[in-house]
């Protein structure tokens, strides 16, 4: 209904002008494509007495014999170019040719050929002929295309060029690592891995809505229009459970690789997008929406609001998300995810190494997400300042809500540097517009850029699950929490300092030393705010009274427990002198996902706390222990390991049995099986108690902010009487 | 006191957790085991580090084990929905812990800072000299002063003599690598757009791993190049023949 209201309100004139800017905006994305076939004869070596005239001709026709099927980087190739058809042979000439390929060099062989500007051609006495023998050296990096232009002259010979006649063709040869088109290939037993695990996945998925649902045309329109905050919360879940199930299996199929050394499980570009792929989809497309999912259903319900403040803003921001997430990974059927790590580092990304279309397809999905997550910005920062109910001041908020308040914050200011980088990466590998070319140390420019989004980013990862267990440990410890305006304060000095700390993240790639210095200062300081943040969240147990027979609290004490891991980790990373060892190394690894992984804890932990508001029954307990104990002796047997590896370069898809990795690699492989099974266990549990769980009434857990004080699930209004404060 | 099973495996799990941590780092008790003038300078600040890291680590649970000691049976805040937060604890404190942690991390800076003056300023002599360091996708260009000029692609190992500093000037030609030398802590980015600078001084002949420590593309894994530290004898007459012995 809504949706054709707003279809009846453009009137012709609109839209006619969205149909002018669509052609423009098409017109603009094929025109360069379609560059112009060299019809005419230019060039340096036309000067030198060739005489290529005459007219062009059908009849002429050439052919380049000695193509490889597929060329290997840095082999040398011997092509011999020939021509038939034209003018009959006769008189002192017979023919002449031009030959240029896009890459790799051509060179001479004999007499009969010389190189001018790069270009293959005759010379005078191989004007006597009509076949001639060129070398072609291959590029470095075969994992691209090459493509030759070859031109042709039929020549009578009797001195005049009125008669003679010329062709033109051109030839594609493919490096062997090099993708095309859509393609899938089944001989690797990795792709059968993916696109079993993602339709299977979404199968899931789907049987388990329908089963649980009575599903048909009204309910899919309902989901499809629906504004309501709780609703869209909700679709959040389901889409950040999708992908979170994707990145999941794609670190299994990583894990599987490298269980043992020199597997050929997977190939080296293959592995290179799941690492891609896992990092991008966790990071932006999984953790982040889980965090949104909880914001858009408990933020409204704690600080009393009716909806958020622009309802359908928030249905448009969630499906440019999905939108967004489904373009970056469907590189994966069109020759090839993104393969260049999430940090996209260039010139990596420029489209002379990386041709295929999964960097571009990336470009498009993060375009998108920006667009999505800017519009959710604008919803919480308006819903958190203006809609909260009279008699609660900014003091007064629940610590959730405060947490998403310095998340949406810290986006509004990164997320716009992201977009800039991308637009000007698109731009650099559609229309060489030479953003990040090399020359004007594009590489140092992307880094800066990057990772002034991507270290706060981090932060916007992490501040979400910090305020899940700022609900849950004083609801489960019946204790107020310690030291509140110590942890706002702190939270937001802490967001100060992340966009200012970016640099951390190239230590060694030459930037000034003292500036350096100032950077390692700067992000040892971060930890002063998170250190008091941790402690006043523990000082909360002081003479309270835990109920650690709880699954909300043991999943938070659990990642409290491993944070510590990652935060004490990082402080090493952070001085410029041990990350000159540490940079790209398997140590690094283990620590973020110390960090990330105590975050996936706690937003379990959060799962586990608002559950029963959602569905209105409880998680089975028993299921959930499992659940609990799995994921995180799990967790701690996968990353564990690889703090112990910490001379092992981090995203190469093998190691030779000599480097004495294979021990740490294989415990670390079981242990991400064991988090993957956990998850199964919870995936059953969460969907079996929808419908079986024990029925929760308004407030199971005596919590105390005002999503507790409605019915579960909360009416379509949220509340039957508004809430106040006491 | 008031600690349940589920508690004390919890928060033991975690201090049992620190202690496995401790082993990995250090390969399994097997130390760091690295080599030459970096790998001093570095295993020294990375034991710096670990030890105050461990030390605080168990500080903090221990802590944790206390606070729970403490607990009663009594609710002693009132719980109900809508409450007035009020703000506990005290300023005073929070501004000790911010000094008490800031100072901690000063020791660690002059430390870092220290070390990293050493990794950077390279300490030459009459017979250092420099080696030009490319990368290229997947193998390593050595530029030597004299002319010599070679690859890694096919095995041949880059060359120096022991106990004498070399100087790296680290660049690439096509894509970001890193250049690395792990037994040696020795990793220098190699950008395209610009060279950096770092160095080498080894105290034990013998063969090394050269790695490259950046994504570059599908064959990253097989960028391996391999570092020969020859006695100077030796290292003079392959200098000067150009023929390894």
């Amino acid at each position: 209904m809504v949706l054709r209201g707003g279809f009846i309100m453009i009137n012709n004139k609109r839209v006619r002008t969205i149909v002018f800017a669509l052609v423009i905006s098409l017109a603009a994305t094929f025109i360069p494509q379609l560059s112009a076939m060299p019809t005419g004869t230019t060039g340096s070596i036309y000067d030198n007495g060739c005489t290529c005239h005459g007219s062009a001709s059908e009849e002429v026709e050439i052919s380049l014999n000695g193509l490889p099927e597929s060329f290997i980087a840095g082999e040398e190739y011997v092509l011999e170019v020939s021509i038939i058809g034209g003018p009959e042979e006769g008189g002192e000439n017979s023919g002449g040719f031009n030959m240029r390929s896009d890459i790799g060099t051509l060179s001479s062989l004999d007499d009969s050929v010389q190189i001018s500007d790069g270009e293959a051609t005759h010379t005078e006495s191989g004007n006597d002929q009509r076949t001639w023998k060129i070398q072609w050296s291959a590029p470095a990096s075969d994992s691209q295309w090459a493509s030759f232009v070859v031109m042709g002259n039929s020549v009578d010979g009797d001195g005049r060029n009125t008669d003679d006649s010329w062709n033109l063709r051109k030839f594609e040869l493919a490096g062997q690592n090099a993708r095309s088109g859509l393609q899938i290939d089944i001989d690797e037993p990795a792709w059968l891995v993916i696109v079993g695990s993602l339709l299977s996945i979404v199968i899931l998925i789907t049987l388990t809505l329908w089963r649980n649902e009575v599903f048909g045309m009204n309910e899919l329109k309902h989901w499809l229009t629906t504004t309501d905050h709780k609703d869209i919360g909700l679709l959040y879940l389901w889409a950040s459970i999708i992908f979170s199930a994707i990145g999941m299996a794609l670190s299994v199929l990583i894990r599987l690789q490298l269980v043992i050394p020199d597997n050929s499980f997977m190939t080296g570009g293959l592995y290179n997008e799941a690492v891609t792929m896992h990092g991008a989809v966790m990071v932006l497309f999984a953790i982040s929406p889980m965090a949104f999912a909880f914001a858009n259903y408990i933020v409204p319900l704690q600080i009393g609001a009716r909806d958020m403040a622009f309802p359908r803003l928030n249905a448009l921001s969630f499906w440019t998300l999905v939108l967004g997430g489904l373009t970056a990974a469907s590189g994966f059927f069109f020759g090839g995810a993104a393969d260049v790590g999430w940090t996209f580092y260039s010139p990596l990304t420029d489209i002379e190494y990386t041709p295929g279309s999964g960097v571009s397809l990336a470009g498009a999905g993060l375009v998108l997400l920006i667009i999505s997550v800017t519009g959710s910005t604008i919803n919480f920062l308006v819903t958190i300042l203006r809609h909260r109910i009279p008699g609660m001041d900014m003091r007064q908020m629940p610590m959730y809500t405060w947490n998403i308040l310095f998340t949406v914050i810290l986006m509004l200011v990164i997320f716009p540097a992201l977009f800039g980088a991308v637009l000007m990466l698109v731009g650099d590998r559609f229309f060489d517009t030479l953003f990040f070319h090399p020359d004007i140390d594009g590489t140092t420019w992307w880094l800066h850029i990057f990772w002034f989004f991507g270290h706060p980013e981090v932060y916007v990862v992490l501040l979400p699950g910090l305020g899940m267990a700022m609900e849950v440990v004083p609801t489960f410890v019946r204790r107020e929490l310690y030291g509140r305006n110590v942890i706002i304060w702190s939270l937001a000095v802490a967001s100060i300092i992340s966009v200012l700390v970016w640099a951390h993240h190239m230590f060694i790639t030459g930037i000034n030393p003292t500036f350096r210095k100032l950077e390692t200062v700067g992000t040892e300081l971060v930890s002063v705010p998170f250190g008091l943040i941790y402690l006043c969240l523990l000082a909360t147990f002081y003479k309270s009274k835990p109920d650690f027979s709880k699954l909300p609290l043991a999943f938070v004490m659990g990642a409290i427990g491993i944070f510590l891991i990652g935060g004490i980790t990082g402080v090493y990373l952070s001085s410029v002198a041990m990350d000159v060892q540490l940079r790209g190394t398997y140590y690094l690894v283990a620590h973020f996902h110390y960090t990330l992984g105590s975050v996936a804890v706690m937003t379990l932990g959060g799962i586990y706390y608002w559950y029963p508001k959602i569905f209105g029954r409880m998680l089975d307990e028993y299921l959930g222990w499992w659940h609990f104990w799995l994921t995180f002796i799990g967790i701690n047997i996968t990353f564990i390991p690889l703090f112990g590896l910490w001379d092992m370069p981090r995203r190469i898809y093998a190691y030779q049995e000599s480097a004495g990795w294979g021990d740490q690699q294989l415990v670390s492989t079981i242990g991400s099986l064991i988090v993957f099974v956990a998850q199964l266990i919870f995936f059953w549990n969460f969907t079996r108690s929808m419908n079986k769980g024990e029925v929760a009434g308004n407030d199971p857990w005596g919590g105390t902010t005002f999503e507790w004080s409605t019915s579960s699930p909360p009416p379509k209004h949220n509340f039957e009487k508004l809430p106040e404060m006491n | 006191m008031y600690l349940d099973k589920r508690t004390f495996g919890l928060i033991s799990g975690s201090i049992g957790i620190l202690i496995l941590t401790f082993f990995a780092i250090f390969n399994w008790g097997q130390g760091l085991g690295g080599t030459g003038a970096h790998a001093d300078v570095y295993d020294d600040l990375f034991t710096l580090y670990w030890g105050l890291g461990t030390a605080i680590g168990i500080g903090v649970y221990s802590y944790f084990l206390w606070l729970l000691t403490t607990s009663t049976d009594e609710e002693v805040d009132e719980m109900v929905i809508g409450g007035n937060p009020t703000d506990r604890g005290d300023n005073k404190v929070a501004f000790a812990i911010a000094l008490i942690i800031t100072f901690f991390l000063l020791i660690l800076s002059d430390a870092t800072f220290d070390s990293i003056d050493f990794f950077e300023e390279p300490e030459t002599n009459d017979d250092s000299f420099t080696v030009f360091v490319t990368g290229y996708q997947y193998y390593w260009e050595y530029h030597y002063p004299n002319g010599l000029n070679y690859t890694s692609s096919d095995g041949e190992p880059l060359r120096i003599p022991v106990d004498v500093p070399v100087v790296f000037e680290v660049s690439s030609g096509d894509v970001f690598h890193s250049f690395a030398l792990p037994e040696h802590r020795i990793k220098i980015d190699a950008l395209p757009s610009r060279a950096n600078i770092g160095w080498i001084l080894a105290e034990e002949t013998g063969e090394y791993p050269i790695r490259c420590f950046e994504l570059c593309g599908d064959y990253h894994a097989l960028m391996i190049g391999h570092l020969e530290v020859m006695e100077q004898e030796e290292f003079d007459s392959w200098y000067s023949g150009g023929v390894s012995s």
